[in-house]
């Protein structure tokens, strides 16, 4: 597309190397979509969302950096909204919460997904034997770089300790699957509450095989001005070996 | 004759687990007895990470059965290999001697003694005439039913093929030939075009190996 356009030669050697016989979404060089871009085009054509919703917070989607952040120079660039005082009634927080530097002391952004194999919140998947099988610890996924530093290795427990003074005990698992900056929990586990087991508190029957500690008693404070959707996949963390 | 066989095709894996569940659920194998397995290498590392369903492979010459002190095992005319767990005296020189990792064995009684072997029936059950017992014994009898392993019919992207060999080759073979464009859509990891021809020679010389029996 780029060689029809004429606009191939806009890529250095390097991304040419890597663009060769690659469309915007499978050149990870990212030198189509920055031609694509400076052309005054989106990479993925031109059909992207020309709409102006003047009744929402940003007319325009644009970024604004999460509350809690590793990168404060980006917060200058691109800060959070005002806080409101009543956002659908509620007082809502945005630029008081993201004020406090939590950075030095929660160096690695967490994010939280999902498994495969798992439903939901994980209650039915793990009160399914064979499904229950298949994953039987929650686990922070560490990169070996961050690992290393940490002096965690793969299977170690450790405490990931969350800026608003959750904390969860959970496995390492230590994969380049994230990025150095980053860790990732999965979302499907409960009935471990901050190193203790609840097992005890369930009803007579209904506990799941596998419990695990939820992801969500680090995760923080957030809202999503249109839809009050809250942040459960952009926070920050801090992550030490358990004794 | 038939000779039936497993073929996972690594470049079409995605390691949902699909097929461990399924097995699971045709056979109903206890906590702790996996027959069949996904292992992924490379787990992470962008154009390298690859995935893989393993179970028994029923091979033509296998190796469990060479060591078998109780001949447990014998091969169907269909070309698997299906052991007697009433001979079974869970001693695990078959574990030590499968190169896939096939044999499961449950942990019973004290010490953590073996129990009876467990493998991958190729959903073709075992040496019962009553199907009742057989079922509790070996899990599910598909093939008696024509129908395959319930892990190759579930496989959400048709990586796990399963049946008679000569077919099994076939299917791949097309798909071998069809990859043969760099960023084909069949394929999730890049090669560099040399490297690439030689992989769809090894994968065309897998496909031809899987038809030939002893």
């Amino acid at each position: 597309m780029l060689k029809q356009l004429g606009w191939w030669d806009d890529l250095t050697e390097a991304e040419k190397v890597a663009a060769e016989g690659k469309d915007w979404k499978t050149d990870l060089s990212g030198g189509i979509q920055r031609v694509a871009i400076k052309h005054g085009c989106a990479p993925f054509g031109n059909g992207k969302a020309r709409t102006i919703v003047w009744t929402f917070p940003d007319a325009i989607p644009k970024h604004r950096e999460p509350l809690y952040t590793t990168r404060r120079d980006l917060v200058e660039k691109y800060p959070t909204w005002d806080d409101f005082e009543s956002l659908y009634r509620m007082p809502t927080l945005y630029k008081s919460i993201q004020e406090r530097d939590t950075s030095a002391e929660f160096p690695i952004i967490l994010t939280s997904g999902r498994l495969v194999e798992y439903e939901g919140g994980g209650d039915e998947t793990r009160s399914n034997p064979w499904l229950a099988e298949l994953q039987q610890h929650m686990f922070v996924e560490i990169n070996p770089f961050n690992a290393n530093t940490l002096r965690i290795a793969d299977g170690d427990d450790v405490w990931v300790y969350g800026p608003e003074g959750g904390r969860v005990r959970v496995k390492a698992l230590v994969t380049n699957r994230v990025d150095r900056d980053v860790a990732f929990m999965p979302f499907h586990f409960g009935g471990e509450f901050q190193g203790e087991d609840l097992r005890s508190r369930y009803p007579q029957g209904s506990d799941p095989y596998v419990l695990g500690e939820a992801v969500n008693t680090v995760t923080t404070y957030g809202y999503d001005p249109v839809t009050i959707m809250q942040e459960t996949k952009c926070t920050v963390c801090r992550i030490e070996k358990a004794a | 004759m038939a000779r039936m066989k497993f073929l996972c095709d690594s470049e079409r894996c995605i390691e949902c687990n699909g097929c461990v569940t399924a097995c699971k659920n045709a056979n109903e194998t206890e906590w702790g007895i996996q027959r069949r397995r996904v292992v992924t290498l490379d787990d992470g590392e962008i154009g390298k990470e690859v995935s893989i369903s393993v179970a028994c492979m029923h091979c033509s010459d296998a190796p469990c059965m060479a060591v078998c002190p109780t001949d447990c095992f014998y091969p169907t005319e269909d070309g698997l290999i299906l052991h007697n767990k009433d001979a079974c005296i869970g001693c695990g020189y078959c574990l030590y001697a499968c190169p896939f990792g096939a044999p499961q064995f449950p942990k019973q009684g004290a010490f953590g003694a073996r129990g009876k072997m467990d493998k991958c029936t190729f959903c073709a059950g075992g040496p019962e005439s009553d199907p009742v017992i057989e079922q509790q014994k070996y899990g599910a009898n598909r093939l008696r039913e024509g129908k395959l392993p319930l892990c190759a019919e579930m496989c959400s992207t048709k990586a796990l093929l399963a049946g008679d060999a000569a077919q099994v080759a076939d299917i791949f073979r097309e798909r071998v030939v069809y990859r043969g464009h760099r960023n084909s859509a069949w394929s999730s990891v890049e090669h560099e075009a040399a490297e690439s021809e030689q992989l769809a020679q090894n994968a065309a010389d897998l496909a031809y190996d899987a038809t030939q029996s002893v």
